[in-house]
Parts: C-alpha cells; sequence; structure tokens
C-alpha cells in the first residue's frame, strides 16, 4: 500500500486541480451573454426553431447518410439549403465575420467546434449568382 | 545437441518446432483462405455490400438502374478537351499547377495499340461492378452505390491513401493543397479521397453527367450515358449495335465504363 | 560443431534445477522488483555497484528520443494543416518513407514477439530470457510503428471513425483488430509472468503471443499481396516474404534490445569487471563492452536465432525474386526494380542484398568465432537497414513504376500516365518516419527503466560480489514458492 500512496496523493491532486480549475471557469462565464445571431433569410426553418436548435447536429448527420449513402438527396433538406437561408450575404458582411456565421457564433456559445465548412461551400446561391454562377 | 529435455514436461525442442509448423500453416491457410477470394474479386462485391441499411445493394434488381457510360475513341479527338472543361466546372476541381500530385477526375491520355494506331480518350473512374478501391477501405467510407456508381462517403474518410493504390486507373485522388473554395455541387478537402462521381448530384436530379452533356454539345459526341439494365436504353443499344469492353477485364472489376474501338 | 552448442551450454545447470524441480519450467533468472524504476535503484545501489551503463545516458537517450518523437508529431500536424503537397507523394506514389519505416517497425514488432513468445513456451532454453523484455520491445515497436501511420493520414482527425465503421474485407481494417489483440496479448503476456497467480495459463498465453504475431504478419503482407493493381505487388509469395521478414527483423531487433537493456540494468556488474556472463551494452554504452557477453547463451541463441530467420528470409526472397521474373506480367517491373530503376536496383542490391544480408550473416559468424559481442549488435542493425531498404524498394518502387492502364497498350498522358514516378521524399516524411523508431526507443526505454524486464543476477541483490553467470539458478525461495506446479 506504502508504495502506492505517492500515486494516490498525486491523483488526488489532479482531481482537485480539476475541480478548482473547472470551478474558476463556470464563474468567470457567468457573465457571458447569449449571442445575437444573423437574421435567417427564409420564413421559418425546416424543423420548429425549438426543435432545430435541440436536434440538428443528430438531424444534420441523419440526412449526410442518407443523401450520400441511400442516395435520398433532396436539395430543399441539404447543408446547402442551410446555407442559403442562414448564410449572411456578401453585401451586409463585416470584414472578419465569416459566411456562415450564424452556426460559428452560438458554436462558439456552446462551445462546439465543427468541420463542415472546410469542404462545404458556406456561400448562400444568391452570392455565387454575382459570379454567373460559377465559381473562380 | 543432447536432448535433455525429453523427459520433462517442458517441449523439446523438435516437438515444438513441429508444433509451430502446425500451427504456422492452420494459420496460413485461414488467412490465405479469404485472400483467394478476395483476388478472385468475391470481396469486392461483398464490401461493397453488406453493412449498410436500405434496398438491396449486391444483386441488380431489374428495376433499378445500373448506370454506365460508353466511350467512342474513334470520335474522341485528341485536341478537345471539353469532358475536362465541363467536369472542372461543374465539380470545382482547378487545373492542376502539379500534375503529378493534384486531382485530375477526368484526365487524358493517348493510347498507342499493337497495329501503331494512336487514340486518344479520357480516362475517369470506370465505376466497377467490383472496385478495389471499396474493398480496401478500412471504414467502408468508398462504396458502390445500389445503381453501380462509386462514391466516396467523405465524411468517413481517414485519408490512408489505401484506394489510390489499390486503383488499377489512377483515377484516385486526394487534394493535397488546401482547397481555395468549394463549388456547392460538390464539398471538397484537403486530405478526403475523391474522384469521379458521375456527377450523382445531376444523375439523381434526372439529367446527364457534365462531360457527357459537354461532349455533345462542343466535342465530338464520343460520349453515351445511360442504363445498362434497360435493354432499350441507347447505352445498351449501342454496345449491342457497334460493340465495347470495359478496361482490365483480365482483373474482373466488371468496370461500368467501357470503351470501343480499342481493339 | 559450434551449432551443437546451441542451448546446451546451460544444459548442465539446467538438469540439476529440473532435479530439484521436475514438473514445472525451470525460471533460472530473476528480475528486479515490480515497483523500483531504474533512478531508485541506482540511488539505492549507489555505494555499491556502478552500473554499467550510467544513467546519464539513460536521461539523454530518453531525451533525444522524446524530441525526436515530437518533432515528428510537429511534422504530421504541420502536414495536417498545410497539406501533404509539402511531402513528395502524389496520385501515383501515394506511400513513402513513412509507410516504409512504419512496416518495418510493425514487422519487427511482431517478430520480436514470435521469439519472446517461444521463449515462454520452452521455458528451459535461454530464450526464457528474452520473454518479458521481448514482449515490451514488441509492442513498444508496434506502438512507434502505428503512430508513424496515424502520422500519415491525409486526416487524422478522422480517427475515431476507423472504430466505428470496420470493412472486414479491407486489410487495414483487419489489422486495426490484430493490433488491439497484439496489445491484449501482450498484457496478457506480461501479466502472466508477473503474477503467480496466471502461472497455470502460461503455456496457452505463449501459444497465442507465438501465433497472433505471425498472423499479423501475414495480414501485413495481404495488404500488398492483394493488390490486384499493381503486378509488383500481386503475389501470394508476399505472405512468407512478409512473415520470414517479421522474424528475422524481430530478432535482431530483439538482440539489439537485449544487449541494450542489459547495459542499462544497474545490476550488471562494475565496468572492468571481467566475471564471465557480464552483459554490457554496446549500444547504450560502448566502452564497456566486453567479451564475455558473447558467450551469454542467450545472446548465443538470439544471434544464432537472427541468423537462421535471416537465411529464411533470403530463400523467400529469392523464390519471390524468381517469381516475378518469371511471370511475363511482372518481368517489366521486376527488370525495374533489380536493373534498371534507377535508385531502386542500388538500394535493392546494395542496401537489402550486400548490407541487409551478407554483410550480417558474416558477421554473425565471426561474432561466433571470436566471441564479439560488438558483432552481434552491428549485424542486428544491419539486419533491420537492409529491412528499411527492402520495404523502400518493394513498398516505393513498385509504386514509383507505372501501372499498366491497358496491358497491350502503351499509354501516355499529360500528367503521369506511362513514366516512372520521381520520387523525393521530403524533411517532414523523414521526421515522420524516425519518429516512429524514436517513439519505439522512448517506450521501451520507459518500460526497461520501470518494469522488472531484464534478468539479473541474484548476487547484486544481496549486495555480495560479482556473480558468475546471469542465470545463476539460485533463484530465491519466495520465487519458487509461488510458482505453481501445472
Ligand atoms: C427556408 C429557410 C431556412 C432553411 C432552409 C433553414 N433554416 Fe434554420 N431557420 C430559419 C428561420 C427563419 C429561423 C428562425 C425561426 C424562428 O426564430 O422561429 C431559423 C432558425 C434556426 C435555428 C434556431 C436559431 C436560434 O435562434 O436559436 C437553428 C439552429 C437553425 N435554424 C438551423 C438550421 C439548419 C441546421 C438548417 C439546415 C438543415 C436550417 N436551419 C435550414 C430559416 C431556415
Ligand atoms: C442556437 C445555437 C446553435 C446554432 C445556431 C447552430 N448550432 Fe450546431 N450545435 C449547437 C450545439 C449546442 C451543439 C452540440 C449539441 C449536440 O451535439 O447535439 C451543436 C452541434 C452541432 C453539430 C455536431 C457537432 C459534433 O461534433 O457532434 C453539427 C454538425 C452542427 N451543430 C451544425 C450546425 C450548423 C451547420 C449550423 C448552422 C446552420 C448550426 N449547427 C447552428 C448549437 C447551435
Ligand atoms: C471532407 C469533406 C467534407 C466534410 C468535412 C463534410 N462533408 Fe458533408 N459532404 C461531402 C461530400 C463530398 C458530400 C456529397 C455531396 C454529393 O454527393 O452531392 C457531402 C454531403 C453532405 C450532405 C448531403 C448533401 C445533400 O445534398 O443533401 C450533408 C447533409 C452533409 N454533407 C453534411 C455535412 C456536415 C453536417 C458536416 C460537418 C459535420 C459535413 N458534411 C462535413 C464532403 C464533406
Amino acid at each position: 500500500m506504502k508504495r502506492f500512496e505517492g500515486w494516490l496523493w498525486g491523483g488526488g491532486a489532479a482531481v482537485a486541480l480539476f475541480a478548482v480549475i473547472g470551478f474558476i471557469a463556470l464563474l468567470g462565464d457567468r457573465g457571458a451573454a447569449p449571442p445575437v445571431l444573423p437574421e435567417p433569410q427564409g420564413e421559418a426553418c425546416l424543423l420548429e426553431a425549438e426543435q432545430m436548435r435541440r436536434e440538428h447536429a443528430d438531424w444534420l448527420s441523419d440526412r449526410m447518410h442518407t443523401a450520400v449513402r441511400l442516395g435520398e438527396r433532396d436539395p430543399a433538406r441539404s447543408l446547402q439549403a442551410c446555407v442559403d437561408c442562414h448564410a449572411v450575404p456578401a453585401a451586409q458582411r463585416a470584414p472578419e465575420q465569416p459566411p456562415m456565421a450564424f452556426c460559428r457564433d452560438c458554436h462558439t456559445y456552446t462551445g462546439v467546434s465543427i468541420g463542415c465548412f472546410q469542404c462545404h461551400n458556406e456561400r448562400p446561391k444568391g452570392d455565387l449568382a454575382e459570379l454567373g454562377g460559377v465559381l473562380p | 545437441m543432447s536432448e535433455d529435455a525429453s523427459a520433462t514436461r517442458t517441449l523439446s525442442r523438435r516437438r515444438f518446432l513441429g508444433r509451430c509448423l502446425g500451427a504456422g500453416t492452420a494459420a496460413a491457410g485461414l488467412l490465405l483462405a479469404p485472400g483467394v477470394w478476395l483476388l478472385h474479386g468475391g470481396g469486392a462485391a461483398a464490401a461493397a455490400a453488406d453493412g449498410e441499411p436500405g434496398p438491396d445493394r449486391t444483386r441488380s434488381s431489374p428495376r433499378s438502374p445500373r448506370w454506365g457510360l460508353l466511350i467512342d475513341t474513334q470520335r474522341c479527338s485528341a485536341e478537345c478537351s471539353a469532358c475536362i472543361d465541363a467536369c472542372q466546372e461543374e465539380n470545382g476541381w482547378p487545373e492542376p499547377e502539379h500534375p503529378q500530385q493534384d486531382p485530375q477526375w477526368i484526365r487524358k491520355v493517348t493510347v498507342r495499340g499493337p497495329g501503331d494506331s494512336e487514340r486518344s480518350l479520357p480516362m475517369l473512374c470506370q465505376h466497377c461492378q467490383n472496385p478495389p478501391c471499396a474493398s480496401v477501405c478500412p471504414t467502408r467510407a468508398t462504396f458502390r452505390r445500389a445503381d453501380g456508381i462509386v462514391l466516396v462517403d467523405k465524411h468517413r474518410c481517414i485519408g490512408c491513401r489505401y484506394c489510390m493504390i489499390a486503383c488499377p486507373f489512377q483515377v484516385r485522388f486526394m487534394p493535397q493543397r488546401p482547397v481555395a473554395e468549394a463549388s456547392p455541387n460538390h464539398p471538397r478537402g484537403k486530405g478526403a479521397a475523391e474522384g469521379c462521381t458521375l456527377c450523382v448530384h445531376r444523375v439523381d436530379r434526372g439529367q446527364q453527367p457534365a462531360c457527357v452533356e459537354r461532349c455533345a454539345a462542343d466535342g465530338h459526341g464520343a460520349l453515351l450515358f445511360g442504363d445498362l439494365n434497360d435493354p432499350g436504353s441507347a447505352l445498351s443499344e449501342a454496345l449491342r449495335d457497334y460493340g465495347g469492353a470495359p478496361l482490365r477485364s483480365d482483373l474482373g472489376l466488371a468496370a461500368r465504363v467501357h470503351y470501343r474501338g480499342l481493339s | 560443431m559450434r551449432g551443437g552448442a546451441l542451448g546446451s551450454v546451460q544444459s548442465g545447470v539446467q538438469d540439476d534445477q529440473r532435479g530439484l524441480n521436475m514438473a514445472q519450467p525451470t525460471r533460472p533468472t530473476h528480475y528486479q522488483p515490480l515497483g523500483s524504476p531504474i533512478w531508485q535503484q541506482t540511488r539505492q545501489w549507489a555505494g555499491g555497484q556502478a552500473p554499467a551503463a550510467p544513467l546519464w545516458l539513460f536521461w539523454l537517450s530518453a531525451g533525444l528520443a522524446a524530441l525526436a518523437a515530437l518533432a515528428g508529431a510537429a511534422a504530421a500536424l504541420h502536414l495536417a494543416l498545410s497539406g501533404h503537397h509539402l511531402s513528395g507523394m502524389g496520385t501515383q506514389l501515394v506511400w513513402g518513407i513513412p509507410h516504409v519505416f512504419a512496416l518495418t517497425l510493425i514487422l519487427a514488432g511482431a517478430g520480436a514477439l514470435v521469439v519472446a513468445a517461444s521463449g515462454q513456451l520452452t521455458a528451459t532454453t535461454p530464450l526464457a530470457a528474452t520473454t518479458r523484455l521481448g514482449s515490451i520491445v514488441a509492442s513498444a515497436l508496434l506502438i512507434g510503428g502505428l503512430a508513424v501511420l496515424v502520422f500519415d493520414l491525409g486526416r487524422p482527425d478522422q480517427l475515431p471513425v476507423t472504430f466505428q465503421h470496420f470493412n472486414p474485407a479491407s486489410s487495414f481494417a483487419r489489422n486495426i483488430f490484430f493490433y488491439l489483440g497484439f496489445f491484449a496479448i501482450v498484457g496478457l503476456l506480461l501479466w502472466s509472468l508477473l503474477d503467480p497467480a496466471l502461472a497455470r495459463y502460461r503455456r496457452l498465453i505463449g501459444w497465442l503471443a507465438l501465433i497472433w504475431p505471425l498472423l499479423l504478419a501475414t495480414n501485413v503482407g495481404s495488404i500488398f499481396a492483394l493488390l490486384a493493381a499493381h503486378e509488383g505487388f500481386r503475389s501470394g509469395l508476399l505472405f512468407p516474404l512478409f512473415v520470414s521478414a517479421a522474424l528475422a527483423y524481430g530478432s535482431a531487433v530483439l538482440l539489439l534490445g537485449w544487449l541494450a537493456a542489459n547495459g542499462l540494468t544497474p545490476a550488471v556488474t562494475a565496468r572492468g569487471a571481467n566475471a564471465r556472463g557480464t552483459i554490457s551494452s554496446p549500444v547504450m554504452a560502448p566502452h564497456v563492452a566486453t567479451p564475455p557477453t558473447a558467450t551469454h547463451p542467450t545472446t548465443k541463441r538470439l544471434s544464432r536465432l537472427l541468423a537462421l530467420f535471416l537465411a529464411a528470409h533470403a530463400a523467400v526472397l529469392l523464390v519471390h525474386l524468381l517469381s516475378l521474373l518469371y511471370s511475363p506480367a511482372a518481368r517489366d517491373v521486376a527488370r525495374f526494380l533489380l536493373i534498371d530503376g534507377g535508385i531502386y536496383p542500388v538500394l535493392f542490391w546494395f542496401g537489402m542484398v550486400a548490407v541487409g544480408v551478407i554483410l550480417p550473416s558474416l558477421l554473425l559468424l565471426a561474432g561466433v568465432i571470436r566471441q564479439r559481442t560488438s558483432h552481434f549488435a552491428v549485424a542486428a542493425g544491419l539486419v533491420l537497414l537492409g529491412g528499411l531498404a527492402h520495404l523502400f524498394v518493394m513498398v516505393v518502387g513498385v509504386q514509383a513504376h507505372p501501372v499498366a492502364l491497358i496491358p497491350g497498350y502503351e499509354v501516355t498522358g499529360a500528367a503521369f500516365d506511362g513514366e516512372v514516378f520521381s520520387y523525393q521524399p521530403t524533411l517532414w516524411e523523414w521526421l515522420i518516419g524516425l519518429s516512429g523508431v524514436a517513439i519505439a526507443w522512448l517506450t521501451a526505454l520507459v518500460a526497461v527503466g520501470v518494469l522488472p524486464l531484464t534478468p539479473r543476477p541474484a548476487a547484486a541483490t544481496r549486495g555480495s560480489s560479482a556473480p558468475d553467470t546471469l542465470d545463476t539458478p539460485d533463484t530465491p525461495a519466495s520465487q519458487s514458492a509461488t510458482d505453481p506446479v501445472d
């Protein structure tokens, strides 16, 4: 037992440190206000806004599977559809703002990181039309 | 050596070696059997087939289409690159800066035959019935759809490049440079394998692949797209009337892209 | 003949032991107690004997290895962030230097476990002393090799996907299964060695640990053997070739590890004290290499195994080359690899054949005759270098050779069709490849430092005079008592 005492102390100290840092982080977060998200374009979201807020991760993942692997593509429910409604049009964008600031702002607030727009286009069809519909 | 160990319960070396040989043979047999089966193309079909929910993806049900392509090498001209331009615009891949590294979903090659006849033809994903790329993919990112189109589910791709080394036609690519901006038609990112999708987004809308359309409009009408399962389709008729064969039939790939005028 | 002495050097001693305890495999060697890492041991023995390899060498070597490992990780991060165009690879040649290192490490790991497990099964032979060390070295090598493979992925962040979706037709996916099993079996093996409660399963676990890495090596071979696209790969002979390669590299690396680890362990007699059976390390501490090490039965057995496996490997390789040359489809690529392929024939004949087979064979022979440890160590190192060269030729060379898109036709194109790919590995690839070696070395070092892996003379524990041989059979009473009779 004696041999492991050192380890036990070390483990205890690590847990304590974690708890303290976590507590401080929570205290620091008290004042954080939810982000004001950019206005969406359309009338209503694909689902109830409340439901979309809660379930969009699973919903997107399901669409991803159904569209790509099962071949049931539906432009109205694709990721590009989200982009078309939720992207900030080029004219209204602040210099450093990505088109899909809508997703980013909320994810920064909630501590989520997604890589979807490393591949997926994040400019709305409107933007692209100005470029002649064809990308450079 | 002195045979000292035989009296004890520990193994004598001879018995040990004997057992090793036995175990080794059994193990090798176990491992080789699936290998041989794979070499004969059984694995490819199985790999593309199982694990996914949804409709039966193994057997060609008579109702589901089987998309195919016929490339008439007698019409294709060496100077023309209409199909390549169309593909670049549609799927948003740029002109390769470093041809050895950068993706070229469709490229033109010159083929010199036994009779010194020279042909120019486009090389693209052959959409094999038994795609080696799909059987080697560790995560089943590469798969064959029910209608025969071989796709990469990039959401699953880890970038191991096994499919690239397995493809006999070198029509698998991995964008190595950061992708400037992807086309809305096809998301692309560095590190994920990709290749011709037969313009799956257009085919699912009932359109023809971009290259086929452009070849008919600006090129020489050398590409014909259609349903191999439908005996009345223009593709099936052309294959019946004029012939055409897939490449590397020696490997048992049963490619869906056919070439006419090669032999 | 000298070969006749294989294993019988100790037979007198072992027979004695067996007389005392007929029913159990004798374990003439014994180890540090658990939980006394190397740095504490030295302190404890500061007044006693100096370690053969000074402790600072341990820290220096661990530090350098850690640096190299970090450099590899940084290179991987850099490639992942900036793109793989910074590597020399392309569409035609997709696996380069990193894969060569990874394959060598993984094969060596598999082979090392085979040898270690055979020590477990034939517990009376001198190989038994290598089981603990061998299993740790084996998993260290596997960890190093797998790290390289992960570092080289196009999207390393996607790694979790490999555990969510599994394609049994893919050799890579099957390998994941074999790798996990490998670590589990090494864990079992060590457990069975360290915990007397599991002693009755030692043989079962030993067999598992013998067969599993052989399957693993075969499956690694299947990565290439089943690639129909390249005539240079597709061949059933790649299965035995990879197994024999694994055995050769594995016994080489275990021999190196054995020599190095024994130089590290403080229990070894003071430098210069030429007690018989002293093991001191030419790798860790060249200045204390003493000739008697070469006559230690374990060293001898390992070096003979290496010679045997190397010969087997050369034989399989010869058959493989002949089959390539005889098959009309593969003749072109065989020519390329062996005669006119630029760097590849040079690496093959000079790197693989001369440095990897002929030279080590001669050295092993000389080492036996002249009883030089250093000969063994250099021979083992050369075998591994030859392995790297061979895998480079076999993996990279075959890819560099253009694929026959349409057999019977000459295909040319604007990009790469019909052309030899000229592969120029960049710094990043070397860093990633070498980091695998560093990670394996670091893992093994730490394990050797922390776990009781190498046998040591009983005398040293008691602080008495230098021992006669390492395999002193006077096992402490406590150990005999806990070894159950099975
Ligand atoms: C037709 C246009 C349209 C499309 C397409 C669309 N949305 Fe919406 N979305 C809206 C509108 C309008 C709202 C605001 C609704 C409200 O506040 O009641 C909204 C609200 C949301 C919200 C809640 C935001 C908040 O204020 O908390 C989320 C999350 C969301 N959408 C995600 C998505 C995702 C993910 C997609 C793609 C699958 C998508 N939307 C597609 C129009 C759209
Ligand atoms: C109102 C805040 C909010 C908005 C707006 C929002 N998200 Fe999210 N998102 C979240 C939260 C919270 C999670 C984590 C919860 C979960 O995984 O279910 C999440 C998770 C995700 C995930 C899964 C991430 C993972 O690693 O599992 C994806 C993908 C995603 N969001 C996509 C989007 C896209 C695309 C948009 C913009 C169209 C968007 N989200 C807009 C709050 C938001
Ligand atoms: C490596 C590149 C890549 C990344 C990263 C990526 N995707 Fe995709 N995604 C694709 C490709 C390629 C397609 C197939 C498009 C096609 O064939 O039409 C696709 C298709 C989709 C589709 C179906 C499109 C449709 O038309 O219905 C959805 C939904 C989707 N992705 C969601 C996501 C989400 C959510 C994320 C982030 C978690 C993501 N993708 C990340 C490459 C990517």
